[in-house]
């Protein structure tokens, strides 16, 4: 194997599954986030040769990806409706150790985050950038990012506690 | 850092690992208090972002770079494209170039991926069927050991390429969306001969080696290739 195709396996292995989950909370659409994805790794295989820092290739993949949503919008807006109710229920029963309700409710409330409040928090929670880093990638300022970050969290621990009394009413009943 | 800065902090920045934030933490118990529930509401939410990845999601993305990097033509064959596009506008018999017919499509994927008559993966059928998903394609069981796959652009769109056993040698079964056959088209050239049929969602195509039993072939994929 070539250095080139291991430097591509070794993105691939470090970063695809962050990617899609990147991609999955942006278009709420399993198989066009995989698409994305894939798409998005292509054009990294292409231009493989300017990725001079290796520390840089996750910014450097979410940027592509980033440009291959555009892309993709360009030519075929994004639905105005949300997250597939069948989709949601499929994710939502998996156990992850805090409780279907409340993990069922963080994902409903993820998934009607409007785009400027998800896509930073994504960026912390998946790539654990900072709000400057944040700030670079989407072209905001660091105040703005901050903002952003601190109303998508006031939302989720909303829904969140929601979640948590609708099961508690659930139990009661 | 006082209580009003460790609380903005909190809450855009919670997993900052900045000394002042820990120090405060360390010496004001209500915001210790507010870091312990914001943690737990943190992990919550890192268990609610990670969805499940789609199954063999690497090995596909490898998968079809390795197809794509077989397939890109080299430097010198664009440059070759790029003096024969020029000669063709210069002496303006450029409008003379019509789509390929589909035999001969058929005929150059396969020589275009020689690597694909010679690699035996025998690929797990989950992965070979999880591929074909976007294509609205699926195989069955019965079609036998798959050595081959790839999701390759055939003409305009991305089509399959499979390649399975025959008694000859090597068959490769053509999945291409969009062009479409009225009718069962028997093709042939020096080294192969095959079939293509109309398909649902374009047509199929169905290469072996000369000597082949095409109509035995031909059953087995019916019963067992859906496109």
């Amino acid at each position: 194997m070539d250095q080139r195709q291991s430097q591509f396996q070794a993105l691939v292995e470090a970063y695809s599954a962050d990617l899609y989950r990147f991609a999955y909370w942006l278009v709420r659409d399993r198989a066009l986030a995989e698409d994305l994805v894939q798409e998005s790794f292509m054009r990294a295989w292409k231009a493989i040769d300017s990725l001079r820092d290796p520390k840089a290739a996750k910014g450097w993949l979410i940027t592509i990806l980033r440009r291959e949503r555009a892309r993709h919008y360009e030519r075929a807006p994004p639905p105005s409706d949300s997250l597939d109710e069948m989709d949601l229920e499929r994710i939502a029963g998996i156990d992850d150790g805090h409780g279907h309700a409340g993990n069922f409710a963080l994902r409903r409330a993820l998934a009607d985050l409007s785009e400027d409040y998800c896509e930073p928090l994504l960026l912390q929670v998946l790539g654990g950038y900072s709000c400057e880093e944040i700030g670079e990638l989407l072209g905001a300022s660091p105040g703005a990012i901050m903002t952003r970050l601190s109303r998508a969290r006031q939302k989720l621990r909303h829904a969140l506690e929601g979640g948590k009394v609708e099961a508690a009413r659930e139990n009661m009943s | 850092m006082n209580c009003l800065e460790f609380r903005k902090r909190l809450v855009t920045d919670p997993n900052n690992r900045d000394p002042s934030f820990q120090l405060h933490a360390q010496e004001c118990p209500a915001c210790a208090a507010q870091l312990r529930a914001q943690t737990g509401f943190e992990q919550a939410l890192r268990a609610a972002v990670a969805v499940p990845v789609p199954e063999n999601f690497n090995a596909r993305i490898l998968l079809r770079q390795s197809t794509t990097a077989v397939r890109q033509p080299t430097r010198w064959l664009a440059l070759a494209a790029g003096m024969m596009l020029a000669v063709g506008l210069a002496t303006g018999t450029w409008w003379i170039a019509r789509p390929m017919p589909l035999e001969q499509l058929v005929f150059d994927h396969i020589d275009h991926e020689p690597q694909s008559l010679i690699i035996r993966e025998d690929l797990r059928l989950a992965l070979v069927n999880e591929s074909l998903h976007n294509l609205g394609a699926s195989v069955k069981p019965a079609i036998g050991r798959v050595d081959y796959l790839g999701i390759c652009k055939i003409r305009k769109e991305k089509g399959g390429h499979l390649v399975i056993d025959g008694a000859k040698g090597p068959v490769t079964i053509l999945l291409i969306p969009g062009e479409y056959v009225a009718n069962r088209v028997s093709v042939r050239n020096e080294r192969f001969h095959g079939v293509i049929l109309p398909a649902h969602a374009g047509s199929l195509a169905i290469v072996g080696e000369h000597g082949e039993n095409l109509d035995i072939l031909e059953q087995r994929i019916r019963e067992t290739v859906t496109f």
